[in-house]
């Protein structure tokens, strides 16, 4: 059985209704990596809020989402709080905003590594200088004692998988984790993200198939709130079925565009995607 | 010369907490006595001269320093223990729950400090007592105010979605995330509400709906000195000096530290 298994999933917003996701199923197994592809709009950053039950109370959920066996669409926000943190966190795009501008990381580490400890407070500055360590942070001590506004995008997108992992959740769901980085801490970082996610459940959203092709072995393409496309990366690089999932993948080829020839965009193989 | 209301608000107040303390432990005549013939000018025994009662007017002065803060301070610290847990909770709670607070404070805006004053020295009879609670009480929406609009600010970022993801009580949430990031505008409105209640204070000794007789307020000096307009206008000068020294400074104060701490001067630093 899978550990997290979506079944006809449908959002909408607001008084009218507004469909964000119709009707998506996808199965995420124990140790199972699954990127999901799509542009802004498409519902992939939705479909992720939905399973921390994070969407806004306007938003309307129809459909299944089971983790771990529980039903989780219609639990009360009381029981949800409770998996949060435990059986499923989240690693966020902005690692500028994500951390509070106050509080010293090794603070902000602590707290989520407090939380789930319960009342013995005296191994808590070890592990939090631990969870430095094993994301990559060369000077851990240093790097507790410093305030957010003071570590490079890098330093502070590892301190956030620190935060996101400390508590070993089951699921860890990345919102395009890598986006605001500059190309080589994005790969250092991804490096890192599928050392760290190994032997637990991820869902990885992003625009970028060459970024989840690095984390995932299979990928789902979303497109205005369905699941057009889903299988094994490279099969889905090597043989794209779907209309829009060439053009994905043409308009990241820049290599085979000799010069002066205009750049092949989506919009040239599925012209509904342009927008 | 950089951050200049800053340090001249700072300034001027540190004249009146000087006067406080002096006037505690020390003043050249018991401030509530008569201690020689009225309506003296200045001289070497009576440094500002005497009012019309005989009491001398520089250590009425100092001894009423002590009042205006004590009032100032006491009601505005009383406010914004109310107000700003108020204005958390109505900024962090979503719905029409959180709305409520904010609208009742809205209401609580529209009645001026004045009117609850009179109302409370009528139900309960002019006193420092009352004077502090009216003016609390009027200086409460501007703090859930100002405490429930940063709050919607803070909670649109980000790091308050990284506590909620990873568990983190919505209590907690609001004392380790919330309080300090709007701490900042807080503290601005602290010190203009502190400008703010001493002026109130002051007026309303002067309508005779503050402290009893006992106490020498500033307000009240001024209402004896309106008898004596005409003939010794000084006798008003000294005590609305003082409280225009005071409210300037606590204003200064409240616009520096705006300079100071608000994020989009500090990024062009």
């Amino acid at each position: 059985m899978s550990y997290l298994e979506i079944t006809d999933l449908h959002i909408s917003f607001g008084r009218h209704h507004r469909p964000a996701v119709r009707g998506i199923s996808l199965s995420v197994g124990e140790r199972d990596r699954l990127g999901i592809i799509g542009q802004s709009g498409s519902g992939k950053s939705v479909t992720a809020l939905a399973v921390m039950g994070l969407l806004p109370q306007h938003a309307h959920v129809a459909g299944s989402i089971r983790l771990a066996g529980r039903e989780l669409v219609g639990l009360p926000e009381r029981d949800m709080k409770r998996l949060r943190g435990d059986e499923v966190s989240m690693i966020f795009q902005e690692p500028m905003t994500a951390l509070d501008p106050t509080m010293r990381v090794g603070r902000q580490v602590g707290e989520v590594v407090a939380l789930h400890h319960g009342e013995k407070r005296g191994g808590i500055h070890d592990e939090v200088l631990d969870w430095l360590g094993r994301v990559g942070i060369s000077e851990p001590q240093r790097i507790a004692d410093s305030f957010p506004h003071e570590l490079s995008g890098g330093q502070r997108q590892r301190a956030l998988i620190a935060m996101a992992l400390a508590n070993q959740p089951g699921l860890v769901l990345c919102d395009e984790p890598t986006t605001a980085l500059d190309v080589l801490v994005q790969r250092q970082i991804l490096a890192l993200l599928a050392e760290q996610l190994a032997d637990r459940a991820a869902i990885f959203v992003s625009h970028d198939l060459a970024v989840v092709r690095q984390v995932c072995r299979r990928v789902a393409v979303m497109l205005e709130g369905e699941i057009v496309e889903e299988g094994d990366i490279e099969d889905v690089i090597a043989e794209p079925q779907h209309p829009y999932t060439k053009g994905l993948i043409a308009s990241a080829r820049v290599d085979r565009v000799a010069p002066g020839e205009p750049l092949p965009s989506v919009a040239d193989y599925y012209p509904g995607a342009a927008t | 010369m950089r951050h200049v209301t800053l340090y001249l608000g700072a300034g001027l107040i540190g004249v009146i907490v000087a006067m406080a303390v002096v006037g505690t432990f020390w003043t050249p005549y018991p401030p509530d006595a008569v201690v020689g013939p009225g309506l003296q000018p200045p001289s070497a025994e009576h440094w500002l001269g005497t009012d019309g009662l005989g009491g001398d007017i520089f250590s009425r002065l100092l001894s009423g320093a002590r009042i205006c803060l004590l009032i100032g301070i006491g009601s505005v610290v009383a406010a914004a223990v109310v107000g700003v847990p108020v204005g958390i909770f109505s900024g962090m709670v979503r719905g029409w729950v959180g709305e409520i607070p904010a609208r009742l404070s809205d209401i609580l805006y529209g009645f001026p400090a004045l009117l609850l004053a009179i109302l409370f020295a009528a139900a309960l009879g002019g006193s420092t007592w009352t004077a502090t609670m009216a003016i609390a009480l009027a200086s409460i929406p501007a703090f859930v105010r100002i405490a429930r609009a940063a709050t919607l600010q803070v909670m649109s970022q980000g790091y308050i979605e990284a506590a909620r993801v990873s568990g983190t009580p919505r209590t907690a949430v609001a004392a380790r995330h919330v309080l300090p990031n709007i701490a900042p505008a807080v503290g601005v409105q602290l010190s203009v509400s502190v400008g703010l209640a001493i002026l109130a204070e002051a007026g309303l000794s002067y309508l005779g709906l503050g402290s009893g007789p006992e106490t020498p307020t500033w307000g009240r000096m001024l209402r004896e000195a309106q008898t004596y307009v005409f003939s010794a206008p000084q006798l008003a000068l000294w005590p609305g000096l003082a409280i225009a020294v005071a409210t300037l400074g606590f204003n200064l104060l409240g616009d520096g530290l705006r300079d100071l701490l608000d994020p989009r001067l500090r990024e062009i630093r």
